[in-house]
């Protein structure tokens, strides 16, 4: 399906020759996506990596021409998707009577404002770029589990956006100030310090008037569904460390200079109880850059790049509990306290830390974990991994969250359709000085064998039942239609709400609802 | 790195190869020749999944594998071999035990069921404390 | 392998912990300039798998992008990091399966390819005409066992580069042939294209003659021939001679005082990696290991499959030549060795979308202008056309220098001074 001549023309008029394609190879490729088959499977169509089909996709280069695109799309009942560098499937068009805008274009870093510490960036702005721009003021951003390679914005604006460094540097949710949003009828919003009428800036995220940001994007992010952001403030944080970022050698085993004042922990807590414990002392410290529970097999590929190195590591999967932190410092006192803190903890609980006595990460570890890339290990071993909608609740119930899923888990483990990682696969990490947690289980799968695509997927739905039945707190990865009514009964029937802002923001049902909530009694 | 001693010492292959690059970086570990010194044994760790079985061989406190074809069966035998003590698991149930992933009681129900194989059983125990030796830490 | 593309947008850019600055992230000259995901690595490999899945059939659109990409192997370096997709293998696997299926070359290609044909270089050419770069006081010798393989493009568009490599032989009394009129192109042109059988043509050809001449080694001053020998040419056939690029014989010849470098040469220099000559130069090793099923779904190979990263490329021996260069300082870009970006000529671009070509040189100068060099450098006739023409182009203050080019002017000679001879060096 293309669009009509003249429809073609006119969304060409906006963006100019050759930034708009409706050519099927274009179209298909933009049809692919990680995880797809999985979704597919779940929603009864066949298990392969390919999703609707758009009708073109069109590139931007300006919040105008973003919105001439949707006032066309309005006009002629065309539904619009936006990416940026459109990992996942949540990126993807739910219907054939659609197109992409993909925002690569649309690609500046329009103002680092060192003193109030924020930094307003465009939808193809990846954290990578981010990164290497403000460190030069010694100052450091947010980047989520996906990798350096995706955009904050779009994780600020339209993702859940927990990170290895969320202990020091939130989550994506938490991290955005002023935003300009356009709506799916075309307005054009600035939220925040940036909608005032004298002296716009962007460094505040809430106001003029009630601060809309709970609408913008909520707990979850809209994925598209509530319009399209084009620019944002993003926090800044002091770089935590030397800047200096001296990556040597050659791809794939480079070495690096760690910079002086890093130092890891890795401690086998032995048990969920003291784990807990454990994560809050150190959390309620506020000293850490990285602390994350992780499952041993987890730890064994944060520290490899490949399966076989992985492999290497066997000793390190014996660990029951372990909790990995990393702490880094700008001076040598700072440093000498977070130690101390940690030597109190680790005689407090009677633990050790395995770095340096049973295990040496090679530098390069170092370099990941402060670009933040450490997330990209979980497809070493099969190629292919999802995480489960996760839970965002306390400590406690994180890790009930984690045991009940052992038993789901093991179940598909046994027959085969997910990797084994004795049922135990988990990234837990905490946020605002461990008042709370966020937790969610990735899980091993094949996508290029159907069985595996469909026990990961079957998993996936009675993990969520699982949920529902032991009454495991707030989801954390919720999106669709379906999980949100699925949930939403047992979560103060916030999926009534939600639909209100879409009927409310787009009555016409132009933004893609798919992974988003749907108007009531409108497919698409 | 898996497979690099291989590399040197092409005769290793296999499953053999893992146990390798596992076990011997206790050759580095002075407490763990203190313990096992006077050690002399040998080890017949059969993957009943693959195609090459490990002879682990500790001496004097040093880990050395070789390995060795697992067909035909008679290739494994103590005569030929002179292992000390035989144990066969397929690859699955090897990493749980490496991992400490499965109790003893695990390990008795996989015997019983003829999913675990294990011969001198006594000698058997020692390979697990060098197992266990790789982590060498109290949680 | 097609289906295991994560849609990450990896390939798209350096490897993330390299990024130095938001302007030189990128590693993809073709998304760059086309900016639709179909132009990446990873958009290339879901067309192969769309076209597996029968969901796309060979067209002229399809052509068309698989085409637009210079093969230069940046998307692979920056995707192999962590994962085990070959994103280059698989182009080139594209590329051959169009062809089989009377899709390929481009016309362009196609043109260049009859001409390697018929007059053995893809310029079109009179073939006697291959040796018309040799200098009169050029010593060649007949009964050396050293070949000097000249290349295509240094025969007959970067003749300097020619003259330049010979003159430093002389200087080092290193004795050297050259084939002349016997010497055929490599078939890298055609390679690239996907036209596998036109490229055997070639190699055996080639390899012939060299065998029958007895040579021991053979020096090459072009990278794309350097790693056509090196790389492609020894998965299709064994041969018995060694491999070596002028950069690799320079340094040793100078190490061992064949030759002294006595001309200040007063420049500020940045150096451009061909990708021929870096990452893609790597061989493949062969790898004589096992499969273990460790468990479902996981397999590990043992020993490890040898990743082809770059690694092996020649990255050092060029900076060290310029390093030994008296008064010359070496002032790096920000994407340099197994992560440089390409100059834009490559994979049959040059010919079949001169202006793709073109604005990638562009972005190249552009790098090269913001280290402050007044010269860029490469070791690669092909990159020198496209850069130069970039410079042209862009209008840039920029000179290009082949690395032999500036060699030569740091030996000079008694009676010509740097300016002299970097007059004659252009």
């Amino acid at each position: 399906m293309v669009l009509e001549k003249d429809i073609f023309k006119e969304f060409e008029d906006i963006v100019g020759l050759g930034n708009i394609d409706d050519n099927e190879v274009i179209t298909n490729v933009y049809a692919y996506n990680w995880c797809m088959e999985i979704f597919n499977y779940m929603e009864g169509k066949e298990p392969i990596p390919f999703s609707n089909v758009p009708k073109a996709v069109i590139l931007p280069s300006t919040t105008e021409e973003v919105q001439k695109i949707v006032i066309l799309c309005n006009k002629y009942e065309i539904v619009f998707k936006a990416q940026s560098t459109g990992l996942g499937p949540w990126n993807q068009p739910s219907v054939d009577n659609s197109i992409i805008l993909d925002l690569r274009r649309m690609n500046r870093i329009i103002k680092i404002d060192e003193k109030n510490l924020y930094a307003v960036i465009e939808p193809y702005v990846s954290g990578a770029q981010l990164q290497s721009e403000i460190m030069k003021n010694g100052l450091n951003c947010h980047m989520p589990g996906a990798g350096p390679q995706v955009s904050p914005l779009a994780s600020a604006t339209s993702m859940n956006g927990p990170g290895f460094t969320s202990p020091s540097t939130g989550y994506s949710a938490r991290n955005v100030l002023a935003v300009e949003w356009v709506l799916p009828n075309g307005e054009i919003l600035s939220l925040g310090s940036s909608g005032l009428k004298s002296n716009p800036d962007w460094f505040h995220g809430d106001g003029p008037g009630p601060s809309l940001r709970g609408i913008m994007r909520g707990w979850a992010g809209t994925k598209s569904g509530l319009g399209i952001f084009t620019k944002v403030a993003v926090k800044l944080f002091p770089y935590p460390c030397s800047t200096e970022f001296n990556v040597k050698g050659s791809s794939a085993n480079y070495d690096f200079n760690i910079p002086d004042f890093m130092k890891l922990y890795v401690m086998d807590c032995g048990n969920f109880k003291k784990l807990e414990n454990v994560m809050l002392n150190v959390e309620e410290e506020e000293i850490s850059f990285m602390c994350s529970y992780l499952s041993s097999f987890a730890v064994m590929a944060i520290f490899s790049n490949s399966i076989e190195s992985l492999m290497d590591k066997i000793s390190l999967g014996q660990l029951k509990a372990p909790l990995v932190v990393l702490i880094a410092a700008r001076t040598e006192q700072e440093f000498g306290y977070k130690q101390k803190v940690m030597d109190f903890v680790l005689k407090k609980f009677k633990i050790k830390n395995i770095i340096g006595e049973i295990y040496t990460p090679n530098p390069i570890f170092f370099a990941e974990a402060l670009r933040s890339n450490l997330g990209l290990h979980g497809f070493i071993a099969t190629g292919g991994f999802q995480s489960s909608k996760g839970v965002a609740d306390t400590a406690a119930v994180c890790l009930r969250s984690t045991k009940s899923n052992i038993l789901v888990k093991q179940e598909f483990i046994k027959k085969g359709v997910i990797a084994n990682d004795f049922g135990e696969g988990t990234w837990m990490t905490s946020y605002e000085s461990g008042h709370y947690f966020h937790m969610e289980s990735p899980t091993m799968f094949d996508q290029t064998k159907v069985s595996s695509v469909k026990g990961m997927a079957e998993y996936m739905e009675k993990s969520n039942q699982l949920d529902l039945l032991k009454h495991l707190g707030a989801p954390f990865f919720v999106e669709g239609t379906r999980m949100h009514e699925l949930f939403g009964p047992y979560m103060s029937n916030y999926h009534i709400w939600l639909r209100k802002i879409k009927e409310t923001f787009d009555p016409n049902n132009i933004s893609d609802s798919g992974f988003y909530i749907s108007p009531q009694n409108k497919q698409n | 790195m898996i497979g690099k001693s291989n590399q040197e010492n092409k005769k290793i292959r296999g499953f053999a190869v893992l146990i390798n690059s596992i076990l011997t970086p206790l050759n580095k570990n002075k407490k763990f020749q203190e313990k096992f010194g006077n050690l002399n044994v040998k080890f017949l760790l059969n993957a009943s999944n693959l195609n090459h079985a490990a002879i682990i061989i500790v001496e004097k406190g040093m880990v050395s594998v070789e390995s060795i074809p697992n067909k035909p069966k008679e290739n494994l035998k103590k005569q030929k071999v002179g292992w000390n003590a035989f144990l066969e698991m397929d690859t699955q149930t090897f990493l749980a035990i490496a991992m400490n992933r499965l109790s003893l009681f695990g390990v008795a129900k996989k015997w019983l069921t003829r999913k675990i194989r294990m011969r001198g059983i006594i000698k058997l125990l020692i390979l697990l404390k060098i197992f266990r030796f790789l982590t060498n830490y109290n949680s | 392998m097609i289906k295991r593309c994560l849609r990450c947008s990896i390939c798209k850019w350096i490897p993330q912990l390299q990024i130095k600055s938001q302007k030189y992230a990128s590693i993809c000259p073709s998304i760059d300039i086309f900016n639709f995901h179909a132009y990446s690595g990873g958009g290339r490999i879901i067309i192969a798998l769309a076209l597996e899945m029968g969901r796309l059939k060979p067209s002229q659109e399809l052509m068309d992008i698989v085409y637009k990409c210079t093969e230069c192997g940046g998307c692979a370096i920056a995707c192999k990091f962590l994962n085990t997709l070959e994103p280059l293998e698989i182009i080139i696997k594209l590329r051959e399966k169009l062809v089989s299926l009377g899709y390929g070359p481009m016309p362009k290609q196609q043109q260049y390819i009859e001409y390697i044909k018929s007059k053995n270089n893809p310029y079109n050419e009179a073939h006697e005409k291959r040796l018309d770069w040799l200098p009169n006081d050029i010593k060649i010798d007949s009964n050396a066992k050293v070949l000097y393989f000249v290349g295509c493009t240094s025969s007959y568009r970067r003749k300097e580069i020619a003259v330049a490599t010979a003159r430093v032989m002389n200087a080092a009394n290193y004795p050297f042939k050259i084939l002349g009129e016997n010497e055929y192109c490599c078939g890298s042109p055609i390679l690239r294209t996907g036209d596998k059988s036109s490229f055997i043509t070639q190699l055996n050809k080639n390899l012939d003659i060299i065998e029958k001449e007895g040579i021991k080694t053979v020096v090459f001053s072009c990278a794309g021939c350097y790693n056509t020998f090196k790389v492609d040419y020894a998965l299709e056939r064994d041969y018995n001679f060694e491999i070596i690029h002028t950069t690799e014989l320079f340094n040793e010849l100078l190490d061992s005082g064949k030759f002294k470098l006595t001309n200040k040469v007063p420049l500020t220099v940045t150096y451009h990696d061909p990708c021929h000559l870096g990452r893609n130069s790597e061989p493949y090793e062969e790898w004589d290991g096992d499969t273990l099923e460790m468990m479902p779904l996981i397999s590990l190979n043992i020993p490890e499959k040898p990743k082809r990263c770059g690694k092996y490329g020649i990255y050092e021996s060029p900076r060290a030549l310029l390093n030994k260069i008296p008064g010359l300082s070496l002032a790096e870009m920000e994407r340099i060795k197994e992560y440089s970006y390409c100059c834009g000529a490559g994979g049959g671009v040059k010919s079949a979308f001169p202006e793709f070509a073109l604005e990638t040189a562009k972005i190249r100068i552009e790098e090269a202008e913001d280290t402050g060099a007044e010269v860029i450098t490469s070791a690669c006739p092909f990159c020198s056309t496209n850069l130069k023409d970039g410079i042209s182009k862009r209008g840039s203050n920029l000179k290009f220098y082949d690395i032999s080019e500036i060699l030569l002017m740091a030996i000079g000679s008694p009676k010509r001074s740097f300016k002299e001879t970097s007059m004659r060096a252009i």
